[in-house]
């Protein structure tokens, strides 16, 4: 039966495979396949053009390492029927237009790139194409705009360079001159002040961390002293030269590049992560490592990161994709290069691109497909990297554990921490004891404690956290509000009505003390019992807080009992991080507690976290996302609230059966109230945090330089790499205010050491 | 209704996951699928009659893109030394966490 039903492809899938599949094969010579190919789709023109373009396109976006074979072939259909190769033409132009007003970076880089190319398969003519990197370099020239604004179009024009540079410097070697002096003035005037906030590394060891337009430059500036060469890319147009040149080029017509606006969120200026060297690679093995400033490096990096991010989808797919270059390529180390992006992308300052799962399924994937080469390389950069955490920023050590200890969890926590013994003669806090701590807690955390501890060997052993576990501290008694708790948590057991557990509550008596300090008391006993009747899994937890919301709200009036609360959590959970971050998530989350308390309880409070801990920075980092994402959730329901009462303008009666314009007003109203109030909350909960960071930098600073002691700690180093990384990250909301960051936090009287951050943060803008 | 039923698929923030080791617990669970995004609850799918875990679980999120994230990349790794199996769910149901054991 199901063979009779045998899935047949249909002419138009058939077509789509072709050409996804041109040029995988090996067998044959490359330009043949590929006029062969022009010549299946020739004639199926008439009936698929649509689909055979987009696929086209979409292949030499996606299959950037194969962009040339994808120009070659656009090349030959021209050469056949220049009617195809124009409507192309007016395609690339039409999507590029659509991608410069909507600010889809990635792509212009890769039309461009495209359309370059295309000068060399004879599609497009070369002075079309040096009138389209007159326009681009003139947007440096613009007054008074943002560097970001010009370095990313700069960037467009660079990473296009190594396709065409040869072309130029032999037919237009004025205009190519006149257009690299412009760049190299450009170059010249630029900041880069920002570098120590995006480099993983505060030193040039392992290997220097430059900025990646500055590096590009040079890497171009040696491709032109070595003549335009280079030995990476297929340029299957080469060999078909003079047929090619017989064809019909289409010229561009006159691209414009929009002006700025403020909705023009450019990339934010990134530098290029190295951590391997020639020195690195096995003796034995035939690949060199192109050096850092050769376009080789340049290229290789380029393919496996486009590659990277044009997957996010399908991991399997990737690890594919990324297999084919390192097979292709094996006369480089292209599978080090790899690992070293792939690297480079989890630590990307001040968040990766995609989800850390991403980089992280994938490595494994790479691990599946290569067993035997890959998991070894990945093992030597683990070694290197850890051999080198002394100088790591915080942020990026946090990141490596993060990664290290996901891949163990992967591999049975198969690791030889011996050849790190070294570490243990570190101080405590010192970076590597720190990472290995870190690692530790998660990997006890991801697996079970006590399987986790039995694989560590005896001398780590201090490094481990204690097993998770809570401290309810009305078990004894001799507690002041012993007897209370007691009856309160046998009450809570008989599932009595929650008026009678208030009326036990109402009992506490202190005697003579403060109104406050009863009050204090009170939340105290509460929150210990509230959680001590949901000590036995997350979800008890969960619904002991959810049951017994009610008392709690009715002490949780002022900001105080708030404090109170969360230090009676701090107190539960002493020993247990992970319950510690989630309850304080859910009390918000349940509307007990306010962003703004969290914060205040950070850094005020007599128990609090310490600030080179996982926690404290978590519980940070989660209060600055929860206030983001309320206050977005809230612009963007009355945008939507907005668009429909446009569409009923001018009609009075209902709109679609259910809201008519004066509910709609009324909403519109409400929401606009909401995120007024919304807005309110992330300024002061934004601009608090910072006061905070400042203060406590400037207080360690002056004590480290009265006592004559060195200021740069651990604790410090933490701290300010934390701060500057919160703030890149929050650049929208911190720019909008820029006003009081300067004058409440980073005002006149802040030490210059700190003063620093802030004109990082402005020179990344 | 088939409709219905896929509309739900495509609302929900929930995800069925599946080959778990007996062993595993919630905390485990929220440690690995927190890495996608905030987690709102996890159901331990339980043996009817033992009521002890019996190999897997649901795991809801606040947001879609996050549980979109765990599908994409949690499915197919390991996790206590098992390969987790994610898929999106229509949401959950009481009743619907015992197991056949």
């Amino acid at each position: 039966w199901k063979d009779e039903r045998k899935v047949e492809l249909s002419t138009e899938e058939k077509l789509v495979s072709l050409i996804e599949r041109v040029g995988n094969d090996t067998k044959g010579l490359l330009e043949n396949t590929i006029q062969s190919l022009a010549d299946i789709l020739i004639p199926e023109m008439d009936e698929y053009k649509d689909k055979i373009m987009q696929t086209i396109m979409r292949c030499a976006r996606e299959y950037s390492e194969k962009m040339s074979i994808y120009s070659t072939l656009v090349g030959a259909l021209n050469m056949k029927k220049s009617d195809i190769g124009e409507e192309f033409v007016d395609l690339l132009i039409e999507d590029l237009k659509s991608a410069l007003t909507m600010n889809k970076f990635l792509s212009v880089k890769s039309l461009v790139r495209f359309l370059s190319d295309l000068t060399n398969a004879r599609v497009v003519p070369l002075s079309s194409i040096v009138s389209l990197y007159d326009t681009l370099i003139t947007v440096t020239y613009e007054p008074g705009i943002s560097q970001l604004r010009s370095d990313w179009y700069t960037y467009v024009l660079l990473s296009s360079l190594p396709w065409v540079g040869g072309e130029l410097q032999q037919k237009r070697q004025v205009e190519l001159d006149r257009l690299l002096s412009a760049i190299g003035g450009y170059m010249s005037k630029r900041t880069t002040n920002y570098l120590p906030a995006l480099q993983s590394w505060q030193s040039d060891r392992p290997y220097p961390q430059r900025d990646q337009l500055d590096l590009l430059w040079s890497q171009v500036l040696k491709m032109k002293e070595e003549g335009w060469k280079e030995g990476v890319l297929v340029r299957p147009y080469a060999p078909l030269e003079s047929e090619l040149s017989s064809a019909y080029g289409h010229p561009l017509p006159n691209i414009i590049i929009p002006g700025h606006t403020l909705d023009s969120a450019y990339p934010l200026p990134s530098t290029v992560f190295r951590c391997i060297g020639e020195s690195d690679l096995p003796p034995h093995v035939g690949p060199s490592l192109p050096q850092s400033e050769s376009i080789n490096r340049y290229l290789i990096t380029d393919i496996i990161s486009s590659i990277i991010n044009s997957h996010t989808g399908n991991r399997k797919a990737c690890a594919h994709q990324l297999n084919v270059v390192i097979e292709r390529l094996h006369h480089l180390p292209v599978e080090y290069m790899t690992a070293e992006v792939l690297f480079g992308f989890i630590f990307t300052l001040p968040v990766p691109p995609h989800s850390l799962l991403y980089y992280g399924s994938l490595t494994i994937e790479l691990c599946k497909l290569r067993p035997a080469t890959y998991p070894v390389i990945l093992t030597q950069l683990i070694d290197i990297l850890f051999s080198q955490l002394d100088h790591i920023n915080f942020v990026v050590a946090e990141r490596f554990a993060w990664w290290f200890s996901y891949h163990l969890s992967n591999y049975g926590y198969h690791w030889d921490w011996s050849k790190w013994v070294w570490c243990l003669q570190c101080a405590p806090d010192s970076p590597p004891c720190w990472f290995v701590k870190q690692v530790f807690e998660r990997c006890s955390r991801l697996g079970s404690h006590e399987v986790f501890s039995e694989l560590v060997p005896d001398d780590f052993k201090p490094l481990l956290t204690p097993p998770n576990d809570s401290y309810y501290l009305y078990a004894e008694d001799g507690v002041q509000g012993f007897e209370v708790a007691k009856q309160l948590v046998e009450s809570m057991k008989a599932k009595v009505p929650l008026e009678r557990l208030k009326e036990v509550l109402d009992g506490t008596d202190i005697g003579n003390n403060s109104e406050e300090q009863l009050l204090e008391l009170k939340v105290s006993i509460l929150t210990h019992c509230i959680l001590h009747i949901g000590d036995k899994t997350i979800s008890h937890c969960f619904t002991a807080l959810h049951k017994f919301r009610s008392l709690l709200l009715e002490l949780l009036e002022t900001e105080n009992a708030k404090l109170y609360c969360l230090s009676a959590v701090g107190e539960f959970f002493e020993e247990n991080t992970q319950l510690h971050c989630l309850v304080i998530d859910r009390l918000v989350r349940q509307e007990l507690i306010d962003n703004g308390s969290i914060i205040k309880w950070c850094f005020t409070s007599s128990n609090h976290p310490d600030f080179t801990s996982r926690l404290f920075w978590d519980i940070l980092r989660s209060s600055f996302s929860r206030v983001n994402k309320s206050l977005l959730q809230c612009e963007k329901e009355l945008e939507e609230i907005k668009e429909k009462l446009q569409k009923t303008t001018g009609l009075d009666e209902l709109v679609d059966g259910t809201e008519d314009k004066q509910e709609l007003e009324w909403k519109i109203q409400e929401l606009e109230e909401k995120v007024e109030e919304r807005s309110t909350e992330q300024k002061e909960v934004f601009l608090s945090t910072c006061r905070y960071l400042i203060e406590s930098l400037c207080s360690h600073l002056s004590t480290c330089d009265e006592e004559g002691t060195d200021y740069e700690t651990t604790w410090y180093t933490c701290i300010t790499d934390n701060t500057r990384q919160l703030l890149i990250q929050y650049h929208t909301v911190y720019r909008q205010y820029s006003y009081s960051l300067e004058s409440d936090c980073f005002g006149g009287g802040v030490d210059l050491r700190v003063q620093e951050i802030y004109k990082q943060f402005q020179g990344i803008l | 209704d088939p409709d219905d039923y896929q509309q739900l698929l495509v609302q929900s923030t929930t995800l069925y996951v599946g080959n778990l080791s007996f062993y595993t617990t919630e905390e485990q669970i929220y440690e690995l699928f927190s890495m996608a995004g905030d987690v709102k609850r996890v159901i331990m799918g339980l043996d009817r009659h033992k009521k002890t875990p019996c190999g897997f679980c649901f795991v809801e999120y606040y947001e879609k893109s996050a549980a979109s994230i765990a599908v994409k990349y949690i499915n197919g790794t390991k996790l206590d030394g098992r390969i987790v199996r994610t898929d999106w769910d229509a949401g959950f149901k009481e009743g619907r966490q015992y197991g056949r054991g």
